[in-house]
């Protein structure tokens, strides 16, 4: 299932704006593999789940995915042919925030070359353009 | 050890200072330590890139400082790409240094051909060690790695003057076998399922509803 926060304090929030650069999140941890956003963007809950299935497949029984990112934010949107006003629209889907620099998913226990070629089906799926990166050295 | 990198005094400090440093190809960098001054220096952007690509920790600086220096601390750009700026500290030859050094991994686990999977649990440690003789990588060999079973730090084969700082028992790699996930779960998302809402009790839910 798409993933979404169990508990938040408001349904509805403000668009905002996305500034700047990832100051956290930027480094890879957990895998040996990265994919880095290199855009600011809104990455929807069945994207994450699009992406994860895709390199999921193609890793099976070999390495392991980690997924770095959450849909903690809500996005709302009024139905086709409903007139102006009446409030804002009802929550339609649960989205990721990334900024230029976001390691979206890891990966470890697997070659460089099956990595690039397990997030090359990834980056398909993404809405923001993304780019491998390696475990920095120091 | 590489070749000495050349550095230059850096008189002029501050923010606008450090831009212009790094647009003309330089990078800033702190000298500290043995009780001496501090001094700022700015190292040649190219020479820094090969050293840290190379993964070595010590460097041999001429100019402005004449020593061999750790780097301590390393900042990065957003996006990991280029050094910003770099903290050295100054070490001599007979001095024990206490770093963190990558766990590589080498062979391969005879459980992988029984459908396990090696997970990597810890990438790097600290050891103790002198301060010229850092190693680039501690190597763990997992040729004997069967399913279910766990090497940990005891199980690296440590250079000659390394010690470990770590606790022994920490857990290195592991090889498992991976429980298949249902993708038919994935596939019957609930559009309609919302999260709980926090400070609204359930009689105001129930209020909400008849509304």
């Amino acid at each position: 299932m798409a993933l979404m926060p169990k508990r938040i304090k408001h349904r509805k929030v403000q668009r905002g704006r996305i500034k700047g650069d990832a100051t956290r999140g930027n480094t890879v941890v957990f895998g040996d593999f990265g994919l880095q956003s290199l855009e600011p963007g809104w990455v929807k809950a069945q994207t994450i789940e699009a992406g994860r299935i895709a390199a999921q497949q193609y890793i099976r029984g070999e390495g392991k995915l980690y997924v770095r990112m959450f849909p903690h934010r809500s996005i709302t949107s009024t139905p086709l042919e409903t007139r102006m006003g009446k409030g804002k629209g009802e929550p339609e889907a649960w989205v990721a925030t990334v900024k230029p620099g976001t390691i979206l998913y890891e990966i470890g226990g697997v070659s460089e070359q099956q990595a690039k070629i397990c997030f090359a089906r990834l980056a398909h799926k993404m809405p923001v353009k993304v780019r491998m990166v390696r475990r920095r050295p120091m | 050890m590489s070749d000495a990198i050349q550095t230059e005094l850096r008189e002029q400090l501050g923010t606008a200072n450090t831009r212009r440093l790094r647009r003309a190809g330089q990078i800033p960098a702190n000298v500290y330590g043995h009780g001496e001054d501090n001094v700022n220096i700015s190292l040649p952007a190219e020479a820094i890139r090969s050293v840290v690509r190379a993964g070595s920790r010590v460097i041999e600086l001429s100019g402005a400082v004449d020593s061999n220096v750790l780097i301590s601390n390393c900042q990065w750009d957003a996006l990991g790409s280029s050094v910003l700026h770099m903290d050295l500290i100054r070490i001599s030859a007979d001095e024990v240094v206490e770093v963190s050094v990558s766990i590589e991994l080498r062979g391969s686990a005879p459980g992988t051909s029984a459908n396990g999977v090696v997970r990597h649990l810890l990438h790097e440690t600290m050891v103790a060690c002198p301060g010229l003789a850092i190693p680039e990588k501690l190597e763990m060999n997992i040729n004997s790695l069967e399913i279910d079973e766990t090497l940990t730090l005891a199980d690296i084969e440590l250079p000659e003057n390394v010690s470990l700082l770590s606790d022994p028992n920490t857990p290195v790699v592991t090889c498992v076998i991976v429980e298949e996930t249902d993708e038919e779960d994935a596939a019957s998302f609930d559009a309609a399922a919302e999260p709980e809402l926090i400070g609204q009790s359930d009689d105001d839910e129930e209020n909400d509803s008849e509304e």
